[in-house]
């Protein structure tokens, strides 16, 4: 009994030696439409694959991004410069020798900066949530303001309150902060002041701290 | 007849590796977990955010500090642990709060929480160039004071971020070898612990 040969298989005598369920597992040869439909996917496939890795990433591409202080807007030392929002002028920049002893390690400077702040009545984009103010170094490390140097009561408030109470209140709001740094880099350290929705980007002041006598 | 046993044996194989997969996969905590970074006592260990140095582990039955201007004392059924760890800040400032005390057996002991307001407490505030001690202390089972582990990150089960993890492999002795034990240790001593 013979099986009957199919006519579309083209390449049966290439099979000669094949036993018939042999062949009847073998796929025929794609036609000319499926070839084109699978070059079509493959092309798909290089499209699509990216794309779904940029649309699951994007939430955290985008958080760091805008997580991170990459790129400063310079400001002249004392000069009032506008920033989220906000109009920020560099009060007082200074620094003494801070005595060791309980939470004061060996050789550290302190630094005490003092801003002004006050709303330009330019709405911003998204509210300035999250002020961050702090020194930075040619290399790029950052010291935030400490507690372990208490500064006495006076009407100058820390960033996030003052922020706030300068879109409330409105006038004029005064800023101070406290710094421990390192002696030997404390002349050469500039203040910058990062605000949660301006991220990226940062303000910096091109001032440097000025020593003066301790207290 | 070969083919099929081929096929089917291929397919026993990938249900296999499917399923040595599925039990073998680490679960998402496990994966966003901390990132371990080991070391032993004497050797800077370096973190992503700071740099960890463990000094001395100091063992006391009893700890005394002063509290506005009074002395407290507690003791304990087991054992205080007293770490003592040089800390410095990397490219930032960064408080380093969360320790704890890994004991042989795996048993895991968090900073004690019956010392408040005694000097020294974390967290430890740090600023880059200004490395300063650290001091941490546990309540401790006696059989758990050897071969521990010291794990110390900036905040607790730190995710996708490193913790170092620490061999307390220099304990104090006695000249016959047991481990040395002060009846009381000064928490308020600027030493930061030493007996």
């Amino acid at each position: 009994m013979s099986i009957a040969r199919p006519p579309e298989d083209a390449h049966a005598e290439a099979r000669q030696g094949a036993s018939p369920p042999e062949r009847a597992l073998r796929d025929d040869p794609p036609s000319a439409g499926e070839r084109l439909w699978r070059r079509r996917s493959l092309a798909l496939l290089a499209v699509l694959l990216p794309l779904t890795i940029a649309v699951t990433a994007y939430d955290s591409v985008r958080q760091w991004w805008t997580g991170r202080d990459l790129f400063a807007r310079e400001a002249a030392g004392d000069a009032p410069a506008g920033f989220g929002g906000l109009r920020w002028q560099l009060t007082g920049l200074r620094m003494a020798p801070a005595p060791a002893g309980g939470r004061i390690p060996a050789d550290a400077m302190a630094v005490v900066a003092q801003f002004s702040v006050q709303a330009t009545g330019a709405q911003p984009a998204r509210a300035p949530l999250e002020c961050v103010v702090s020194l930075e170094d040619g290399e790029g490390r950052r010291w935030t303001p400490t507690l372990a140097l208490p500064l006495p009561r006076a009407s100058e408030r820390e960033c996030n309150a003052a922020i706030r109470a300068a879109a409330k209140e409105g006038g004029t709001q005064r800023v101070q902060h406290a710094f421990l740094v390192p002696r030997e880099v404390a002349a050469t350290l500039r203040p910058a002041i990062s605000l949660a929705s301006q991220r990226p980007y940062y303000l910096r002041f091109a001032r440097r701290p000025e020593l003066v006598q301790a207290q | 007849m070969k083919r099929r046993l081929a096929t089917l044996v291929l397919l026993a194989a990938a249900a296999a590796v499917l399923l040595a997969m599925q039990r073998h996969s680490p679960r998402y905590d496990e994966l966003t977990g901390p990132i371990p970074v080991s070391g032993r006592m004497g050797e800077p260990v370096r973190t992503r955010l700071f740099d960890a140095r463990v000094e001395r582990v100091a063992f006391a039955r009893q700890v005394v500090y002063r509290r506005f201007g009074s002395p407290v004392m507690r003791s304990t059924s087991g054992l205080w642990a007293i770490v003592t760890v040089e800390l410095a800040a990397r490219a930032k400032s960064v408080a380093v709060g969360q320790a704890a005390w890994e004991g042989p057996t795996g048993l895991l002991y968090q900073q004690t929480d019956r010392l408040d307001f005694s000097p020294g407490q974390p967290p430890h505030a740090l600023d880059p160039g200004l490395p300063r001690q650290g001091r941490f202390v546990f309540e401790i089972r006696p059989d758990q004071a050897g071969g521990a582990t010291l794990r110390l990150s900036e905040r607790f089960s730190p995710r996708l971020d490193s913790e170092a993890r620490i061999a307390l492999d220099t304990l104090p002795r006695n000249p016959d070898g047991s481990l040395a034990i002060a009846d009381t240790l000064d928490l308020s001593a600027a030493s930061g612990g030493r007996p």
